[in-house]
């Protein structure tokens, strides 16, 4: 037999289903009103992701004018299933995150990344600069990562910027680098044998110049710090296999 | 708990476009597109139906998170089960996005034929599994809903307005979104863990079972992973490829959303034969980059 429902919960019903759309929408417009999308994803999926939220609004607001043919199920079964769609949400409201919650990503050392030679990628031409160079420390460890391009590289002055780690002997130079979203961020870890300044604490960035040295079998990149000197963090704190 | 509560969100809205995506266009073809005639068409011979599915992977592009309902409304309109299955397995391969960051990821290193090793490795286990599947009866491959929706002349309809399409799309968004979320949950937890890292590589092919079970817990898109494939450098190409090869057919969050196509036991057989093919394409491939 065909259950009849009131006035009321008919309306009812008829809400339920655009809360979650226009639930997920409004998240991802706060997200990105509020500077979260960038540490969230990669800036190549933004626009995407913009672009689905207002379709999701749009779309929350065409299913409460259209008349829908479809049965409505049971209320009480429709807020469950309506609670479990928002749970992005709900997820976001209890337990929120901010850069902070990012920058301590940093301490995560068992998701190391580990270059492979790339040798498109091991333009080394900045070892000649007259002033010291900043190179790209993905394309550094890249680079480093051959035996036969490691020599060329020892004993050169370069700057790199990144987050301090404390470490036993001397201290850490981490960055986050990101393939995709924040689920597979992995950290870049570089030894800097040196002292760091005594009011740095961990997270905080830093502007370093230092000695390529390679310890171990040659193997692990070194630098022996030259200088020192705390900066704020850059407007995008990752770094990207691709851009 | 922020860490997972952090990506978790992160891969949500990572998948959702192409969520929305596939479930307007899966709408779409369902109620605006007469696809029907040409669906007919589609050889019901097992190997022709089959290498014609999973060539339609790359001119009807669709990422693995899309697939599903896309799937799910071309079987309702009549598509044959080997060509079904075969497109579900290789179109996220397949596709074009997939394909380009493939080639990126791999054309500046030793392995730049890694994209044509992909391909045919794709094309290999949705041809194999789509003939496999095609032996079976449909009622004891398909979901009952799907079944019961399967009538290849309602569809397109006239009676089907725009309104029809829209909610077609939403309630396949909200039915597959249910799992997704449930997937991303899951592999924000594992990611959150420090199990991965310790795995240790100490037997044969340890490095290609690793990778495989990195592929299943990532999860990550099929338009990405190869850039994570090609940055690992302590295991072999042949590991490589296959999570190259797994990781867009079987992984966490799509373990929640075959459950919308596929009963219970096929949906078991799939994946016990996409491990055992897998293992095997990546030990002889191992074995023959290793005799050249």
């Amino acid at each position: 037999m065909k259950k009849e429902f009131s006035p009321c919960v008919f309306q009812v019903q008829r809400l339920i289903p655009s809360c979650s759309l226009i639930g997920w929408g409004g998240m991802i417009l706060f997200f990105q009103k509020n500077q979260l999308l960038p540490l969230l994803q990669h800036p190549r999926f933004h626009l995407l992701t913009l672009a689905t939220a207002w379709v999701l609004i749009l779309l929350g607001i065409l299913r409460l004018i259209i008349p829908s043919r479809h049965s409505f199920e049971d209320l009480s079964s429709q807020i469950l299933r309506e609670i479990l769609l928002l749970s992005p949400l709900l997820f976001f409201i209890c337990f929120p995150f901010n850069q902070n919650q990012v920058n301590s990503l940093v301490k995560r050392e068992h998701r190391t990344f580990t270059p492979s030679f790339d040798p498109d990628r091991a333009d080394l031409s900045w070892i000649h600069s007259k002033t010291v160079p900043s190179p790209n420390l993905v394309e550094l460890l890249l680079v480093c990562s051959d035996p036969e391009e490691r020599h060329k590289l020892d004993g050169k002055i370069i700057a790199l910027e990144g987050q301090f780690l404390p470490s036993e002997r001397g201290y850490k130079l981490s960055r986050l680098f990101m393939f995709c979203c924040v689920a597979d961020v992995q950290t870049i870890v570089i030894g800097i044998d040196g002292t760091p300044p005594p009011n740095m604490k961990e997270g905080d960035w830093f502007h370093v110049e230092g000695k390529i040295h390679f310890s171990g079998k040659k193997e692990n990149l070194v630098l022996l710090q030259k200088s020192v000197r705390l900066i704020p963090p850059p407007s995008d704190i990752y770094l990207y296999y691709t851009k | 708990m922020r860490n997972i509560s952090m990506f978790f969100i992160s891969l949500f809205i990572q998948g959702l476009p192409f969520l929305v995506l596939g479930s307007l266009l899966g709408a779409v073809i369902s109620t605006r597109i007469s696809l029907s005639r040409w669906l007919l068409k589609i050889p019901r011979q097992s190997f022709l139906g089959a290498l014609t599915g999973a060539l339609a992977g790359f001119i009807l592009p669709s990422c693995e998170c899309f697939v599903i309902p896309l799937v799910r409304r071309l079987k309702a309109q009549g598509l044959p089960t080997s060509a079904a299955v075969a497109y579900l397995l290789a179109a996220p391969t397949l596709n074009p996005l997939s394909l380009i960051s493939t080639w990126s990821a791999f054309s500046t290193t030793p392995y730049s034929y890694a994209i044509f090793i992909r391909v045919i490795g794709s094309l290999i286990l949705s041809v194999g599994i789509g003939m496999l599947f095609s032996k079976m009866p449909e009622h004891h491959l398909w979901k009952g809903d799907l079944l019961r929706e399967m009538n290849p002349r309602a569809f397109p309809s006239p009676r089907y307005s725009w309104g029809d399409t829209i909610s077609m799309a939403l309630e396949d968004l909200r039915s597959i979104a249910i799992y997704y979320i449930i997937g991303c949950f899951m592999a924000a937890l594992l990611q959150n863990t420090s199990i991965l890292p310790v795995l240790s590589v100490s037997m044969p092919m340890a490095d290609t079972a690793l990778m495989m079970v990195l592929a299943y817990i990532s999860s990550v898109c099929s338009s990405a992973d190869a850039f994570i494939a090609s940055s690992i450098t302590s295991v072999s190409f042949a590991a490589k490829m296959a999570f190259l090869w797994l990781g867009p057919i079987l992984d966490l969050k799509l373990t929640f959303t075959y459950p919308l196509l596929l009963k219970a036991r096929p949906f078991l057989i799939l994946i016990f034969t996409v491990i055992v093919l897998i293992f095997a394409m990546s030990w002889i491939l191992g074995k023959a980059l290793y005799s050249i």
